[in-house]
């Protein structure tokens, strides 16, 4: 899993972008380097893992554009902005789009590299709550139409009496229907239960 | 106008090159003439004005050829024998011989009696009201006959060309509009009478005469203007010499800024000044955050448990790399300002000033801030370099803007003062009404990078005290002024004119 993390690296000025990756993989981190935004978003698709480092000024196509366009794609890897100068509105468009840091050139590389791998252990962890997500969907998918009635009601808190009430059939039926939920769930109490719907 | 209910039918019978055939011998008598005396002659040469002629011709020949669009009335005058004018409502049809060739005209004419114009007086209401809009325009509006003799003038003529309108009856329109422009005027309204029926509208931009002499620029307007068969001219004037002194102003204006522009461009070029500098600093950056980050990488390398030493030693070329690029971008900077040419020039500074508070006002930001200026002006002429001190100053002027953006536009003011500071010194104070200056930033506001502004470079007043030193005055705050900063310089009357060093 580790492994496919790739720090994704977007600068026009070569120089600059051969000393990010240079100074990344001294750390051991993998890296892709592109001079500019069309080639970044040419070869990155939902399915990347990892981070994005992005220049802000860049012809043609500069960092904030590039930042809308890869929201615009879904893809939700988190991003980290290099500047060359001061730009404080430009700063607080990029934090306020969702940017994870702001660096300002020359920065400590050490506070670089500590955001590099921040931003790596986020992405893996929104990719560990997405897995979470589909597997519980998974298991919601298995449920019949009648089950899933029941644990909506369930999570609601109605206790089986009232269920079996509202549905018209008998309370054994109702408690048989409960258990096949919490089986197929893999939920051991209620409140797990209730937490699984609660995050889908 | 009912005149066309008025009996006297003149008959008139033309060949086709318009000789008289017949005329009926009451047209005859009012034009003076024996029947007898007006056969076989051309109608046209002999009794219609000369004036008329070409159009009445032309009219003519159109009737023979079938032409259908023709007016059913025209109206022109014809001579009488002793030379009197008779005011006619025209009508003709052409003759054909039996193979249909037009052979002539049968032509009827209504006399118009001279009362039918005077019957207009009955509209003197009309005439007043009229005689009130003319009056009231902004324009002169004249009209003559049509031998250029005054007929009208409105009361607006006076305030442009000095003369009441009664003055102007029966004058010249000569007296107003030099000869070569009336006749000119004249030609064209002539040329334009031979090739269309619409009333001609001439309009230039001219010269009158003033009654006291003075020239006054004036957009003309002449129209042709038939009046009961008589042509008449209309001219309208309109003053444009204020339109044209503030045309001239916003042109030298505009000359000037674009001089001063150029040089500060060049100046800006020159002293690295803020947006320059910001470049720079992005520039310099390129390669310094580079070698940082190698330096780091390289750190990193030799921590690791196996070290590469090949990969060592490439990044440390490249940090040497990139320490030449950084030298090479301030070397080119320094041949940058090696080019500046300094040029001492004999400046009066008030002129200066003036012209660094309109080039400020260029500027959005100061757009809407009141400049006071309270200048002596007595002071001796400096010799300075004019750029530089100009960009001197719009840096202050700048920077007062800048002090004052949180506080209200209508307090919003900066005072520039000039006087003589010493026996062999001036001065120049820029005061805005901002914040002021912490006394505790007094020592460092002068320091290169020194700012307090969120976006600044701190290079401004840098060099603007490097600018100063090198003409041998000085720069300072006045720590005494309390209702915002102050800051001026001074400027040695007798410059001793030794070379400035460069990026001093």
């Amino acid at each position: 899993m580790e492994s496919k993390n790739i720090v994704y690296i977007v600068d026009d000025d070569p120089d600059v972008l051969d000393a990010t990756c240079m100074l990344l993989e001294s750390t051991g981190l993998e890296t892709q380097r592109f001079n500019s935004a069309m080639s970044f978003l040419n070869s990155i698709n939902q399915n990347s893992q990892g981070c994005i480092v992005l220049d802000v000024r860049m012809p043609n196509m500069s960092g904030l554009k590039l930042q809308s366009e890869i929201m615009r794609r879904e893809i939700c890897l988190p991003i980290i902005f290099i500047t060359g100068h001061g730009d404080v509105p430009m700063a607080v468009e990029a934090m306020k789009n969702g940017a994870l840091e702001f660096f300002q050139k020359p920065f400590r590389d050490q506070e670089f590299i500590d955001c590099v791998y921040g931003a790596l252990d986020i992405n893996q962890q929104s990719l560990n709550n997405l897995n979470r997500v589909h597997s519980i969907q998974r298991r919601i998918a298995t449920l019949t139409k009648r089950e899933q009635q029941i644990m909506q009601y369930m999570t609601e808190g109605h206790i089986t009496k009232v269920i079996a009430d509202k549905l018209a059939i008998s309370p054994r039926t109702v408690e048989t229907h409960r258990a096949r939920v919490m089986e197929k769930m893999q939920a051991k109490t209620l409140a797990q239960l209730i937490h699984m719907v609660m995050e889908t | 106008m009912n005149y066309l209910d008025l009996p006297k039918p003149a008959t008139l019978i033309l060949d086709a090159g318009g000789n008289i055939e017949h005329i009926s011998s009451s047209t005859c008598e009012l034009l003076g003439y024996q029947p007898a005396e007006l056969q076989s002659l051309n109608w046209i040469d002999i009794c219609v004005p000369p004036l008329f002629q070409i159009k009445t011709k032309r009219i003519f020949d159109a009737v023979l050829s079938g032409k259908k669009d023709l007016p059913d009335q025209i109206i022109f005058p014809v001579l009488s024998k002793s030379g009197d004018q008779h005011l006619f409502s025209w009508h003709s049809e052409p003759r054909f011989d039996a193979s249909g060739r037009a052979i002539g005209s049968i032509t009827t004419g209504i006399a118009i009696p001279e009362d039918a114009v005077k019957q207009e007086n009955s509209y003197l209401q009309t005439a007043a009201r009229n005689q009130a809009v003319l009056d009231n325009a902004i324009e002169a509006i004249i009209s003559t006959n049509n031998r250029g003799i005054i007929t009208h003038a409105n009361k607006t003529t006076e305030s442009i060309l000095g003369y009441k309108p009664n003055e102007l009856l029966g004058k010249r329109i000569t007296c107003l509009i030099p000869m070569n422009i009336i006749s000119d005027c004249a030609r064209e309204i002539r040329f334009h009478m031979q090739s269309t029926d619409t009333n001609t509208v001439i309009n230039r931009e001219v010269e009158a005469r003033h009654k006291d002499g003075r020239k006054i620029p004036v957009e003309l307007t002449v129209t042709e203007i038939t009046i009961g068969g008589t042509f008449s001219f209309t001219g309208i004037m309109r003053d444009i010499s204020e339109r044209k002194l503030s045309e001239a102003r916003l042109k030298k204006s505009k000359e000037e800024v674009q001089q001063a522009r150029d040089r500060l461009t060049q100046m800006d070029r020159l002293h690295l000044a803020s947006e320059m500098s910001a470049g720079l600093a992005h520039e310099l950056n390129q390669p310094l955050s580079a070698i940082s980050m190698y330096a780091q990488g390289c750190h990193n390398l030799l921590n690791n448990s196996e070290l590469d030493r090949h990969k060592l030693s490439n990044t440390l070329l490249r940090i040497d790399t990139q320490a030449q690029r950084a030298g090479e971008i301030i070397r080119n900077i320094r041949a940058l300002m090696e080019r500046q040419e300094l040029h001492h020039q004999l400046t009066d500074i008030n002129t200066l000033i003036r012209s660094t508070i309109e080039l400020a006002e260029e500027d959005y930001e100061c757009r809407a801030i009141d400049f006071e200026c309270i200048f002596s002006h007595s002071l001796p002429q400096v010799e300075i370099v004019y750029g530089q001190i100009q960009q001197v100053l719009l840096n202050l002027i700048r920077n007062a803007c800048d002090a004052m953006i949180a506080i209200p536009v209508e307090e919003k003011s900066i005072s520039i003062i000039s006087e003589q500071y010493s026996d062999s010194f001036i001065k120049v104070s820029v005061r805005d009404r901002g914040s002021g200056i912490d006394i505790q930033h007094r020592d460092k506001i002068f320091q290169n990078f020194f700012s307090t502004k969120n976006s600044g470079m701190g290079m401004g007043l840098a060099i603007s005290y490097s600018i100063i030193t090198s003409h041998g005055g000085v720069m300072d705050i006045n720590p005494e002024y309390s209702d915002g900063a102050e800051f001026f310089f001074t400027l040695p009357i007798m410059t001793n004119l030794r070379k400035p060093s460069h990026g001093e």
